[in-house]
C-alpha cells in the first residue's frame, strides 16, 4: 500500500473570516482507493469579558424586543469557534462532518465513509475541501489540514 | 382508502452531524416513543438516509437540515444535493426553486433561534420573497410556546405570512439530538395521510398539502360536515366544524403527560380570535360564519399534568374560497 500525501496546509482565520468558505482544491490521482483527511484548530473557546460582551450583542440582535426573556450573557459561554469540513469529488458533493471536535479524522473508500461523508469512488481528478466557517470568536484561529490517499495494490 | 392521521418527527440528528443517536437508536427510540415515522434532517448531509430507510423499522423520509450562515432549513426529498455553501439572503428564492427543481420541499426550522455566535446561523435571516416556495415552517421547536418566546415569535411569522395570502404548513421539529430532551415525550407533528402503510411519500405529500397538526400529545383536529379538513379550501359561509380530541396514542407513550384538555380556540386573519369554546371530553361541533379568502386554524389548550393555560395542540388552517 502506497501513501501519498495530497494536501498539507495551515489556514489563518480571523473574525473576517465568518460566514465564509474556504475551498482548497487538491488532485486525486489514479488508482487512489481512500481518503484520509486529518484536521484540527485552535483556539476553539472564548470565555471573559470579551465574549460576554459577542455574547449580549447577539441576544440583542436576535433577541430584540425579547431579550429580558433569556438569561444573562455570562451564561451562553464559552463561546466557541465553529469551522466544518465539507467535501466535493470532480462529479458533485461527497457530504460535511457539521460537529463541534476540533480534532477529526475522516476516511472515504468505494464502501465506506466516515459519518456525514459518503462512500462512492475515489474518481481521480480535482477534488475540494471546503473549511465553512460557522463562527469564529477568537482573534484568530488557525486550522490544520492535512489529506493522504492510499494508492492500489498494483502501484505498491 | 380513508385517511388516518399518524405521528411524526419531522426534525431528527444523528452522528452523520451532530447528533448522539446512531441510526438505529434514532429508530428504535422514535419506535419507543410509538412515533409512526421520521426525517431524517441531519446537518448539511444526507449520509445517514440509506442506512436509516434500509433498517425497516419506521418509514424514514430522508432529508438534510441546510445549516447555513443565515438559517437552519430542513430540505426533504432532494434527489441531488442542491449547494447550502453560498446561500445568501436577498437571493434564498432561487435555492429554494434549484430544490423544487430535485423534487424537493423546503422548511424553516427554528426562525427565531438566537443565532451566530450562540446557535450558529440558527435564526432565519433569510429574506424570502416568494413564501409559495417554502412548505413548512416549524413553530415549535424544543418545548411549547406557552413556554418559549421563540416559538411564540414562530407562530406570528407564520400567521403573518398566511395572512399574505400563502399556505405554510406548520409543524413540529424536536431538533432531536439524543434521547433525553426539554419537550414532551408524546409530542409529535400528525401527518394525515392516505390509510393503510404508511410510507415515506405520504408524509410528503401530507406535507406538502397542510395537512398537519403539531401537538405536545393529544390528536386534535377538526372537519366539516362533508369531510373537508385542515390544508383543504372550502366555501366561504355559515359552516359547522366537527372537533374530535383523543389522547389514545400520547397515553401509550413511556412517561407520556398527563393531558386535561378544556378549551378549544379558533383562529383567523391578524391571529384574530374568533371563538372560544370549552371542552369537556367528546366531540364538539360549532357553526362559524366563515369569511371568503381567509383561513382558520384550531388551536386545544387545557392542562399538563395539572399545570393551567397551556397549549396542547395547534392544528393547520382550512383555507376559504
Ligand atoms: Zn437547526
Ligand atoms: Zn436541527
Amino acid at each position: 500500500m502506497n501513501t501519498e500525501i495530497l494536501l498539507d496546509t495551515r489556514v489563518h482565520l480571523t473574525p473576517e473570516s465568518e460566514k465564509m468558505n474556504i475551498s482548497l482544491a487538491f488532485c486525486v490521482p489514479a488508482d487512489a482507493e481512500k481518503l484520509r483527511i486529518i484536521y484540527s484548530y485552535a483556539p476553539k473557546e472564548l470565555a471573559g469579558a470579551v465574549g460576554e460582551r459577542l455574547a449580549e450583542e447577539c441576544l440583542l440582535r436576535d433577541a430584540g424586543a425579547f431579550r429580558g426573556e433569556y438569561p444573562a450573557a455570562a451564561s451562553f459561554l464559552p463561546l466557541k469557534n465553529l469551522v466544518t469540513l465539507s467535501l466535493d469529488d470532480p462529479h458533485g458533493y461527497r457530504g460535511a462532518a457539521h460537529r463541534q471536535a476540533p480534532q477529526q479524522e475522516h476516511i472515504l473508500t468505494a464502501s465506506e465513509a466516515s459519518p456525514g461523508f459518503y462512500a462512492g469512488a475515489i474518481a481521480a481528478g480535482e477534488w475540494t475541501l471546503t473549511l465553512n466557517v460557522h463562527a469564529l470568536v477568537t482573534e484568530f484561529c488557525d486550522c490544520d489540514i492535512q489529506i493522504e490517499c492510499e494508492e492500489g495494490e498494483q502501484n505498491a | 382508502m380513508l385517511e388516518q392521521w399518524f405521528a411524526c418527527e419531522l426534525h431528527c440528528h444523528t452522528v452523520h452531524s451532530d447528533g448522539d443517536f446512531t441510526v438505529e437508536s434514532l429508530l428504535k427510540t422514535a419506535r419507543e416513543r410509538k412515533l409512526d415515522g421520521i426525517c431524517l434532517t441531519d446537518h448539511n448531509t444526507q449520509s445517514g438516509v440509506p442506512e436509516a430507510q434500509k433498517a425497516g423499522i419506521l418509514p424514514v423520509l430522508g432529508g438534510m437540515e441546510w445549516t447555513t450562515y443565515f438559517g437552519h432549513m430542513p430540505v426533504l426529498d432532494c434527489r441531488h444535493d442542491v449547494d447550502w455553501r453560498d446561500a445568501l439572503p436577498d437571493t434564498i428564492d432561487e435555492k429554494l426553486r434549484q430544490v423544487h427543481e430535485n423534487g424537493g420541499i423546503c422548511g424553516v426550522a427554528h426562525p427565531f433561534q438566537i443565532g451566530t455566535p450562540i446557535c450558529t446561523g440558527g435564526h432565519w435571516d433569510y429574506k424570502v420573497q416568494d413564501w409559495s416556495l417554502v412548505e413548512y415552517i416549524e413553530i415549535w421547536s424544543e418545548g411549547s410556546p406557552f413556554l418559549n418566546t421563540a416559538n411564540r415569535r414562530a407562530i406570528k411569522l407564520w400567521e403573518s405570512i398566511l395572512d399574505k395570502g400563502y399556505r405554510l404548513t406548520p409543524t413540529l421539529g424536536r431538533d432531536w439530538h439524543r434521547p433525553t430532551n426539554n419537550m414532551y415525550p408524546a409530542a409529535c407533528t400528525y401527518l394525515l395521510c392516505d390509510g393503510g402503510k404508511l410510507t415515506p411519500e405520504k408524509m410528503k405529500i401530507a406535507i406538502r398539502n397542510g395537512r398537519t397538526v403539531v401537538s405536545a400529545g393529544p390528536l386534535f383536529y377538526f372537519e366539516t360536515e362533508t369531510g373537508a379538513t385542515v390544508g383543504d379550501t372550502i366555501a366561504a359561509g355559515d359552516t359547522e366544524l366537527i372537533i374530535h380530541t383523543n389522547t389514545d396514542r400520547a397515553d401509550t407513550v413511556p412517561q407520556a403527560n398527563g393531558y386535561n384538555p378544556q378549551a378549544v380556540r379558533i383562529f383567523t386573519n391578524g391571529g384574530k380570535m374568533l371563538s372560544e369554546i370549552p371542552i369537556d371530553g367528546g366531540d364538539l361541533r360549532i357553526t362559524l360564519p366563515l369569511e371568503a379568502a381567509h383561513w382558520y386554524r384550531a388551536e386545544l389548550w387545557g392542562e399538563i399534568d395539572g399545570k393551567p393555560d397551556c397549549q396542547l395542540a395547534v392544528t393547520a388552517p382550512i383555507y376559504t374560497e
